[in-house]
C-alpha cells in the first residue's frame, strides 16, 4: 500500500481505475450479483452496496490511489455512484500532487 | 417471589420519571389520535423533518402532517379500503413513508411494511399471506414487486414523488385518491378505531423460510409509545432520529412515540445509514437529540462517521437494542460523546420492549451490560424446562406479560399455541415465550444467556439459521450446508457456512474454491443474492468433504458451527471470503 516514491508523480488516475472500479463494484461488492452495476447505478438506494461494502470500497481507494482517505469525506456526495467515486478519486489524486 | 420485587423496584425507579403530558396522554386512545393530538398541542411547530427525492430539506409542522395524513386516510376510505384491511407500505425512509403509516392507521387498516429490498421470495410469502387491497410504493418498489402484486391491488399515488418542499407534498397528498378533501370534510369519513383494533404488521423470517407475521394493536402500539416516553424522558424538545427501516419494529419510536411526546422526527433515508459521516452531519445540523438503533450502526458511526468533529452537543440520549453491545465497542463510542446517556432496550419483536437498562457511567470494557429490569408494569417469568419458575441466578426461558405484546402471528394458530400461554386469570395479557434464556439477580435485573433455539440476531437483524440453511442447501451443487455466526477480533457478528457438494459434483479442491470448478462459490453466492437479505448472506463458505454425524446419524451442526466460527484468518483469502 506504500508507494511514495509515486506520489509526486500522479497527474491523473491510475490506468484502467474506472474500469476496475466498476469490476470490484460488481464482482466483489455487490450484494446481488445478478444485478450490473453501472457508472450511474444508484448503489445505495438500491441496496446494491451495504454498510460493509463501503468499507471495502474506501479500503481500495486508499491501496490503489496511494492515500488515506479521511473518513469525513466518506458520504453520499462522494459514494453514492460508480460516477462520483470517480469523481472523488480525481479529486484525491490531485490532493496529492 | 423476585418478580413481584423486581416489579416494585422497577414502579418505584419509574415514579421519578418524567410523565406523559396530560393533554396527550388524556386525548389519545389510539396511534390514530396520535398526529390529531399532536396537532392540538404542537400545532404549527416542526413536527418532521425530512427529505425529498432531491435531497432538499422538508419541514412539516404538526398541523401539516394531520391535515395530510388525515387527507390520505380520506382518500383510501373514498377508494373503498375497509377498516382491518392490510395496505402494503413498500418504501425507502422518507417524508412519504412517515405518511403513509399514520395514513393506514387513521384509515381503520392494517400497515404491512415491507421492506423495499426485500428478496422475492420473502416479498411474495408477505404478500400472499396478507392479501393486501391497497399498497403505498416507491416507483423503484412498484418495478421490484411487478408480478408479486394482487391484480386489483389499489396502488395510492407515492405522496412523494417528484416533489420539491412540503408544498409539493400536501398538494400531491389532496390528489390521492379520487378527488381533493378539504380541511372539514376529511375527518367526516374515517372510522372510528378503537384500542383493539389491529394496527400493524412486522414479519421477521421464519424457521422454514416462511415469514413470520407479528400483529400488533393500536393498544399494544400505544402501550409501546407510553412506556417509551415515560422511562425515556422524551419530550417535546427532543428531535428523534429516525434510523430503523419501516419493516424493523424499532421504527415504533419514531413513528409512535415522538408524536406522542410531541418530539419532532428527523427522518433519516436508508443512504444516510450506509453512510455514516452523513448521518452524523445532518445529525449536527439538525439539533438531534436521540438516537434509536442496533449496535451494528453505532459501531459504524463511532468509526466512520467522524463524530468527534461535528458538533453533536444536541444529542442527549443514545438508546440500543437489537443485539448485545460490546462494552468496549460501546465505551469508544461514548468516550467521543461525553456528556450522553446510554440505555439498553430489549425486546424481542413480539413485546416490542420489554426491559431496559440506563448506564450509570462509562462501562468496563470487561463487564457484561444486562438486558435491564421489566419497564412500567410489565411482569416476567424465569421458567426452567418443566415450566416451574427458575430460582435467582438459575438460567431459564424468559416469559413476558405486558400490554405491548403482540395479539398474535399472523394466520399461524399453530405459533400462537406455542408462544402465547393463557394467563392465570382471563383478564390478564398471555405469557409470550421468548426463547430467550436469561437469568435475574436479586435486583430484578435480567442478563442474556443464548438462545433456546438457532436464532441469531445480525446487525440487529433477526435470523433463524435454519432458514438460510434452506436456502443454501437448494443453491446448485450443494447437498448439505450448515450455517452459523463468528466474529472475527472481536467485530459485530456475521455470518459464515460450510457446504457438503452433493454426489454430481463430488470433485472438490482447488478447482472448486476458486470459482472454476464443479460447485463454485460463485455460483452459491449469486443463488444466495436475490434470496437472502443481506445480513443473511454468508460472509465465506467453507467446502467440506463431509459433515461430521451425531449419534442418531443426524448432521452434527453444534460441531460444524464451532469450526466454521473458528475458522478466521487475519488475511482472509479472496477465493474463499465472498463479498457481501
Amino acid at each position: 500500500m506504500t508507494n511514495d516514491q509515486n506520489t509526486d508523480v500522479i497527474r491523473a488516475l491510475p490506468a484502467g481505475f474506472t474500469e476496475n472500479l466498476l469490476e470490484l463494484l460488481n464482482e466483489e461488492i455487490s450484494v446481488d450479483p445478478s444485478a450490473t452495476i453501472e457508472l450511474s447505478t444508484d448503489l445505495l438506494l438500491t441496496g446494491l452496496v451495504d454498510s460493509l461494502g463501503v468499507v471495502q470500497i474506501v479500503s481500495w481507494f486508499e491501496d490503489e490511489l496511494s492515500v488515506d482517505v479521511d473518513p469525513i469525506d466518506v458520504t453520499l456526495e462522494n459514494f453514492q455512484t460508480a460516477h462520483r467515486m470517480v469523481a472523488f478519486a480525481e479529486q484525491l489524486a490531485a490532493s496529492v500532487q | 417471589m423476585w418478580r413481584s420485587a423486581a416489579t416494585a423496584a422497577q414502579q418505584a425507579q419509574n415514579s421519578g420519571g418524567a410523565e406523559i403530558p396530560p393533554s396527550l396522554n388524556g386525548d389519545v386512545r389510539t396511534l390514530a389520535d396520535l398526529l390529531p393530538a399532536a396537532a392540538r398541542s404542537g400545532g404549527d411547530t416542526p413536527g418532521l423533518f425530512g427529505l425529498d427525492r432531491n435531497g432538499a430539506e422538508q419541514v412539516l409542522s404538526w398541523n401539516d402532517l394531520e391535515r395530510v395524513t388525515r387527507q390520505m386516510a380520506s382518500n383510501l376510505r373514498l377508494a373503498g379500503v375497509r377498516s382491518g384491511d392490510r395496505v402494503l407500505v413498500s418504501m425507502h425512509k422518507s417524508t412519504a413513508s412517515f405518511l403513509a403509516m399514520h395514513a393506514v392507521l387513521r384509515a381503520g387498516a392494517v400497515g404491512v411494511p415491507l421492506d423495499p429490498l426485500a428478496p422475492p421470495p420473502h416479498a411474495s410469502a408477505v404478500i400472499s399471506s396478507t392479501a393486501p387491497v391497497a399498497a403505498y410504493l416507491d416507483p423503484n418498489t412498484t418495478e421490484r414487486l411487478a408480478g408479486l402484486l394482487p391484480e386489483d391491488l389499489l396502488l395510492c399515488t407515492d405522496p412523494g414523488a417528484d416533489l420539491e418542499g412540503k408544498g409539493g407534498v400536501l398538494a400531491q397528498a389532496n390528489e390521492v385518491g379520487s378527488e381533493a378533501v378539504d380541511d372539514a370534510a376529511g375527518a367526516h369519513s374515517l372510522p372510528v378505531v378503537r384500542p383493539h383494533d389491529p394496527a400493524y404488521l412486522i414479519f421477521t423470517s421464519g424457521s422454514t423460510g416462511t415469514p413470520k407475521g407479528m400483529l400488533h394493536t393500536h393498544r399494544s402500539g400505544l402501550a409501546y409509545a407510553e412506556l417509551t416516553v415515560s422511562t425515556h424522558r422524551i419530550d417535546e424538545t427532543d428531535r428523534v432520529a429516525g434510523m430503523s427501516p419501516l419493516h424493523f419494529d424499532m421504527s415504533t419510536l419514531e413513528l409512535y412515540s415522538a408524536p406522542l411526546a410531541g418530539a419532532a422526527v428527523v427522518v433519516i433515508p436508508d443512504t444516510h445509514l450506509r453512510m455514516p459521516a452523513s448521518f452524523v452531519e445532518r445529525s449536527a445540523a439538525l439539533g438531534i437529540t436521540i438516537w434509536y438503533s442496533v449496535p451494528f450502526q453505532f459501531r459504524q458511526i463511532e468509526s466512520r462517521g467522524a463524530v468527534e468533529r461535528r458538533d453533536l452537543s444536541a444529542l442527549r440520549h443514545l438508546i440500543y437494542a437489537g443485539e448485545p453491545y460490546p462494552p468496549g465497542a460501546l465505551r469508544a463510542l461514548m468516550e467521543k460523546l461525553p456528556s450522553i446517556r446510554v440505555s439498553n432496550a430489549y425486546g424481542p419483536a413480539e413485546t416490542n420492549v420489554c426491559t431496559v437498562h440506563e448506564l450509570s457511567g462509562m462501562p468496563d470494557p470487561e463487564t457484561e451490560i444486562p438486558l435491564g429490569r421489566p419497564w412500567g408494569d410489565v411482569r416476567v417469568r424465569v421458567v426452567d424446562e418443566d415450566r416451574r419458575d427458575c430460582e435467582l441466578g438459575e438460567p431459564g426461558e424468559l416469559w413476558v406479560q405486558a400490554p405491548t405484546v403482540m395479539t398474535g402471528y399472523w394466520q399461524r394458530p399453530d405459533l400462537d399455541e406455542d408462544r402465547l400461554l393463557p394467563s392465570e386469570s382471563p383478564d390478564e395479557d398471555p405469557w409470550y415465550r421468548t426463547g430467550d434464556v436469561v437469568v435475574a439477580d436479586e435486583l430484578g435485573c435480567l442478563w442474556f444467556r443464548g438462545r433456546a433455539d438457532h436464532q441469531v440476531k445480525i446487525r440487529g437483524v433477526r435470523l433463524e439459521l435454519e432458514a438460510v440453511e434452506s436456502v443454501l442447501t437448494d443453491a446448485p451443487g450443494v447437498l448439505h450446508a450448515v450455517v452459523g455466526p463468528r466474529s472475527v477480533d472481536g467485530g459485530p457478528l456475521e455470518l459464515v457456512a460450510a457446504v457438503v457438494a452433493d454426489s454430481a459434483h463430488a470433485t472438490m479442491g482447488e478447482a472448486a474454491v476458486s470459482g472454476s470448478g464443479p460447485l463454485a462459490l460463485r455460483t452459491i453466492q449469486k443463488w444466495c443474492g436475490p434470496r437472502l437479505a443481506p445480513a443473511a448472506l454468508p460472509r465465506a463458505i467453507t467446502v467440506m468433504p463431509s459433515f461430521p454425524l451425531t449419534a442418531s446419524g443426524k448432521i452434527d451442526r453444534r460441531s460444524v458451527r464451532e469450526v466454521i466460527a473458528r475458522a478466521t484468518s487475519p488475511e482472509p483469502s479472496k477465493s474463499t471470503e465472498i463479498a457481501p
